[in-house]
């Protein structure tokens, strides 16, 4: 599987699953014990806990990377702006001596 | 869509760039820094040659610098007004200063982006030093569809935080649609345009981006619900903004027909500053007449002139 196909089939896993939880519980209406599991969804917990090893990047992970990438962008930007003033400085010193 | 005024992208950090907008004739050192709204995109300011106020201004003889905040994609769902306005207005400010050489900068936001223009002067270390505020919200009361918001967070059957908190970013076509409802005079969008001019608009009507999460939220939350400019309770970063804190000469353009920011939500703007020439210009027409009409008011270019330094 890709890692778009393991993505998808966590989302189609995780949709089920809570689904066929919560419709499970309000069945027994007792606490959700192993016992209690039925066969089909103790397999796709399953399967769903052997997707999650595999730690492939979500869009929410992309979206902290990303927000990394912007915190070290701002801040190299702030060294440039010193720069360009400090060239500004320059450019402006260089102009008053030889109006002198 | 392409600018038809000539210009040259200045800076950039993350999705924002600088674009700046060289005189055919310069006769001003003073150069205008504008900031457009979050909601649609900036090119309504520079839609065509004879439909662009960017366009106007530059033949008047200014310099324009215009602050461009991009698209958002899901990976900014948690900018917020406090990137937008300490962040991305500020430094966008810093650099134009730098780029024309000119401490004396006019500071000019429309809509939404007149807003934040507002509340950058109010917390800004180096505020500029006069500012145009076309149509900007301030009390969000005023704004039609402003109740029909707040019912439905009173009643609570629209949990913002917990749709932006699922959703991320707010898809363009949500904005758009959520416009629609809002401002159904000004969104007749499946009308025909009638002339080209018209289909131009309406083409900008239909090209909405994606709002970020976060800023969305506190827009929604503390600017509509809460009211907070007028109740002087808005805070950025922890910190309280007091409009009384802007001392710069202000000017406040109105349009007598505008359905979408009527006159009355801006005017407040003139008690909640504490300018010390403060003015407000009215024209004939609505929230959108100025950036496409092609002529700029006496009243504003006279002003702008006064206010600039001259080469």
């Amino acid at each position: 599987m890709d890692k778009k196909e393991i993505l998808l089939r966590m989302m189609e896993l995780s949709n089920l699953t809570e689904e066929k939880l919560k419709s499970h519980k309000k069945k027994v209406k007792a606490p959700l014990r192993e016992a209690l599991m039925p066969e089909e969804l103790r397999n796709r917990l399953e399967e769903y806990r052997k997707l999650m090893e595999l730690k492939v990047p979500t869009k929410k992970d992309l979206a902290a990377l990303a927000a990394l990438i912007r915190q070290v962008e701002e801040k190299v930007d702030a060294l440039e702006e010193k720069l360009e003033k400090l060239d500004c400085l320059k450019k402006d010193n260089g102009k008053k001596r030889k109006d002198r | 869509m392409n600018a038809v005024t000539p210009r040259q992208a200045v800076w950039k950090l993350n999705k924002n760039v600088l674009w700046y907008y060289p005189s055919p004739s310069r006769k001003y050192r003073t150069p205008l820094f504008l900031v457009y709204s979050l909601v649609n995109r900036p090119y309504i300011l520079d839609l065509a040659p004879d439909m662009s106020m960017i366009s106007c201004l530059t033949r008047e003889g200014y310099d324009v610098y215009l602050l461009d905040f991009g698209i958002c994609g899901y990976e900014d769902k948690d900018i917020s007004l406090e990137d937008y306005i300490l962040t991305y207005i500020e430094r966008g400010l810093r650099r134009t200063r730098i780029h024309s050489g000119s401490e004396n900068v006019i500071s000019a936001g429309y809509c939404l982006g007149g807003t934040m223009a507002l509340i950058h002067a109010a917390v800004s270390p180096n505020p500029p030093q006069s500012l145009v505020l076309f149509a900007p919200p301030v009390d969000f009361s005023r704004l039609p569809g402003a109740e029909s918001w707040t019912e439905a967070f009173k009643g609570n059957p629209l949990r913002l935080k917990a749709a932006v908190k699922t959703m991320g970013m707010i898809p363009a076509p949500v904005v758009s649609r959520t416009l629609a409802s809002l401002f159904p005079s000004s969104a007749d969008r499946k009308a025909k345009p009638v002339s080209e001019k018209q289909a131009l608009v309406q083409r900008w009507l239909h090209d909405s981006v994606p709002f970020s999460g976060e800023a969305l939220s506190q827009v929604i939350g503390d600017l509509v619900f809460h009211n907070r400019l007028v109740t002087n309770t808005f805070a950025l970063a922890g910190r309280r903004v007091n409009l009384k804190k802007v001392r710069s000469p202000l000017l406040l353009v109105t349009g007598t027909k505008d359905t979408i920011v009527p006159i009355e939500s801006s005017l407040p703007v003139m008690n909640l500053t504490r300018s010390r020439d403060p003015r407000n210009v009215t024209f004939q027409g609505g929230h959108i007449t100025l950036a496409v009409a092609g002529t700029l008011p006496p009243e504003l270019t006279e002003w702008l002139s006064e206010r600039s330094s001259r080469l």
